[in-house]
Parts: C-alpha cells; structure tokens; sequence
C-alpha cells in the first residue's frame, strides 16, 4: 500500500553536542550587497535585489531577492529568496566546543527567514541542513522545512510534497548522523554526493 | 511792425523747442526698445538672497538661501552660489539640501545641484536623522523628489547605504536605489534598514 502521508514527522533532532550559533554574531552589523534595492523609510524595510549576499559576523547567507527589516526594539529580520531553480544559502559559525574543530552550520532552500528576535533560521522548500567539522560533513538533514533554533541548538524538520523528487516522491524527510568520537575529524572535505542507500526509496 | 516781427520769432522758436523735446522723448523711448535685456549675461544678480515660496493657504513651502543668485531672463534660469535649500512640512521634520551651486529652472520647478550635495533630516518621532551626500543631484522640490545617477551615500541613524543612482521620494519616503547597493545596518535599538 502506497504511503500518501505528507510526512510530517516533525523530528526534533539534536544533530549535535549542545554547541551554539556564534553568539558574538549578534553584536554585529548586517551587512549587504546588492544589484539594486528599495527602502521604504515608513514601513521600515528594505527590499533587495540581484546577486543579494548578507554578512553578519560570521553568519552568510545569499540568493537572488531578500527583504530586510529591523523592528523598533532594534531585532534584525531577512527573507532570503532563491533564484529560479536554485537555492538561497545560509551558513553560520557554531561556538567552539573542541579545541581545533571549527563547526559550520550550512542550509539550503528555495526560501530561508532568519528571525534574530525568536533566535531562527527557517529553511523552507527543498530544505537541506548539513553540520561541517572542519569542512567535513558529519551531520545532513533534508526536509520540506527546516527551523533551526539558534538558542538551543536544535532542528525541527518535517516532510512534505514540495520537496519532493523523483527519489522521494512524498518528500519524506531523510538524515545522516555521523557517529560521534572523541578525535576531531581531519582530513580534506569530502564531496557532497546524495547517500547511495537513499537512491531508491524503500515502498511499504 | 518791428513788434510782430519780435512776437512770429517767438512763437516759432517757441514751436521748434516743443518738437525738439518731442523729439527727444521719442527718439530715446526707442532706444531703449532697441536695447532689450542682454541675451547673453544675467539681466540681474543679487547676493546674499533668501526666498521663500509660500502654498494657496500661504504657508511657507520651501525656504531658498544662496550667497549669489544670477538671473537670465533669456529662460528664466536662475544660477545659485551655494545654495541652502529648505523643504517644509507640516507635521515633518524639515528637509535641508545644500551644495556648491544650483541650476533653478521653470521658477523653482527643477534644481540642478552640483558639488557637495548635502541633504539631511532630523530625527523625527517615526525616524532616525538622515543624511545623504553626493556630486550631483536633480530636486523637484514641489514634489519632493529627489534623483541622481552619481554614487550617493545615505546615513539613516546608525545604518549606511551607497549605490550608483537613487530616486528618492520625500512624501512617500521611499528610495530607490538604482545598482551597486552596499549597506551596513548595525545592531541595536531605534533604527532600521539603511
């Protein structure tokens, strides 16, 4: 019998040690570059456009329209929209756990909202959150939407048609969790290829 | 006889001092129609000016301050040495432009800035103060829109913003900014993007 769930399992993974988005990021200015871009000094929001890259401390994100805006409590917000086709990125330091491992938080998806007053990041339509030690890929999660809590750590991901491609055609959602030792993870990074295993999806 | 004589004298030089000074009158009222206003030169200048442009209810709209102002009538230009030019609105904070000089076209229509271009706003209830620099500006100040396609930097509270070109629009407040868009919005409270 064929699976017509739209999968929402609203996984609560905790893909790693409780090591938090760069917390010094906060402190820093937002800083944009654009092909064009339009404020309105009203509403308070900024509209950009054309090859958009946001900067802020050690967070980056890019993609082809964002909005920005700061409420009047001084909270920062983005809406990242990705080309036709392709995907809106976003990548952020974690804080230093171990000595000489560098974390990277890295997302992908048709559409990304970074949220600084609810400490998120949410990766919605072909969302794909990878954890880099190092450059190395340890942890993936893929999903229709991914929220990531800054604060503690923690993705919420659920499934859903959107996300849907010929290999996982209920756009269910899929992970990889390394297992976790206590040597840091070295050596040059390792391509991103799809896991072989999740090539053909398994029918119940 | 003699005596006639004296008085037909009399009477006609009498006669020919009236038509010379008819004459004259006339031969220098067109003189001066033959020499109108110069085509080339101001047919005035003034320094040290302040004009202020007042609406139907008589308020007064726009304040004009300039150490020179040369006016051509040829077309009603009017060149500016170091404008100051201030925009007010009920219920706003007022908007101030200054440059080096200033082209006043169609009786204040259009202003031409060059050099220095300097526009800022105090802060206001809703807003931050503003203040955007550039070389070169074109203003519409009845309809309070201002454009350029030089670089131009905008400071709004603690948050920059440069491109290559802008409109900006005073009543809707919004801004247009036209290719190369670099903008830094710092952390904290009381402002917002740019």
């Amino acid at each position: 019998m064929k699976r017509l769930a739209l999968a929402l399992l609203a996984a609560c993974a905790a893909l790693s040690s409780p090591a938090h988005a760069d917390k010094s990021d906060r402190d820093k200015p937002l800083n944009y570059e654009a092909d064009s871009g339009e404020c309105d000094d009203l509403k308070q929001v900024c509209a950009l456009a054309g090859n958009v890259v946001l900067v802020k401390g050690t967070m980056r994100a890019t993609g082809e329209r964002v909005q920005i805006r700061k409420d009047p409590e001084g909270y920062q917000y983005g809406v990242i929209i990705a080309p036709s086709g392709k995907l809106a990125t976003f990548r952020q330091r974690r804080d230093p756990t171990k000595p000489g491992v560098e974390e990277y938080i890295e997302g992908f998806a048709e559409r990304i909202e970074y949220d600084e007053k609810a400490d998120t990041v949410k990766l919605l339509t072909r969302a794909r959150v990878r954890l880099l030690e190092n450059e190395v890929q340890r942890d993936e999660l893929r999903g229709d939407a991914i929220t990531y809590d800054q604060r503690n750590s923690r993705y919420f991901v659920s499934g859903g048609k959107p996300s849907a491609d010929p290999n996982n055609p209920d756009g269910r959602v899929r992970g990889t969790i390394a297992p976790r030792s206590s040597t840091p993870v070295t050596g040059t990074p390792a391509p991103l290829t799809p896991a072989a295993d999740l090539a053909t999806p398994r029918r119940d | 006889m003699r005596d006639r004589i004296t008085a037909i004298i009399a009477v006609l030089l009498l006669a020919t001092l009236a038509g010379a000074s008819y004459w004259y009158s006339q031969v220098s009222r067109v003189d001066g129609l033959a020499q109108p206003v110069s085509r080339e030169g101001p047919d005035f200048v003034i320094n040290g000016v302040t004009l202020t442009q007042f609406d139907a209810s008589g308020r007064a709209t726009n304040k004009l301050f300039a150490e020179e102002l040369a006016h051509f009538a040829a077309d009603d230009r009017a060149e500016l040495r170091r404008p100051r030019l201030v925009s007010l609105r009920p219920g706003q904070p007022p908007l101030e432009t200054r440059a080096q000089s200033a082209l006043v076209e169609g009786s204040g229509e259009k202003v031409l800035l060059t050099g220095d271009v300097v526009i800022t706003r105090a802060a206001a209830a809703d807003s931050p103060p503003l203040r955007l620099t550039t070389e070169k500006l074109q203003a519409l100040p009845d309809l309070e829109r201002y454009s350029t396609d030089a670089p131009v930097e905008i400071e709004r509270g603690t948050s920059t913003i440069r491109s290559i070109g802008m409109d900006y629009d005073n009543i809707t407040r919004v801004v247009k900014f036209h290719s190369q868009v670099r903008g830094t919005m710092e952390p904290g409270k009381g402002e917002s993007p740019r």
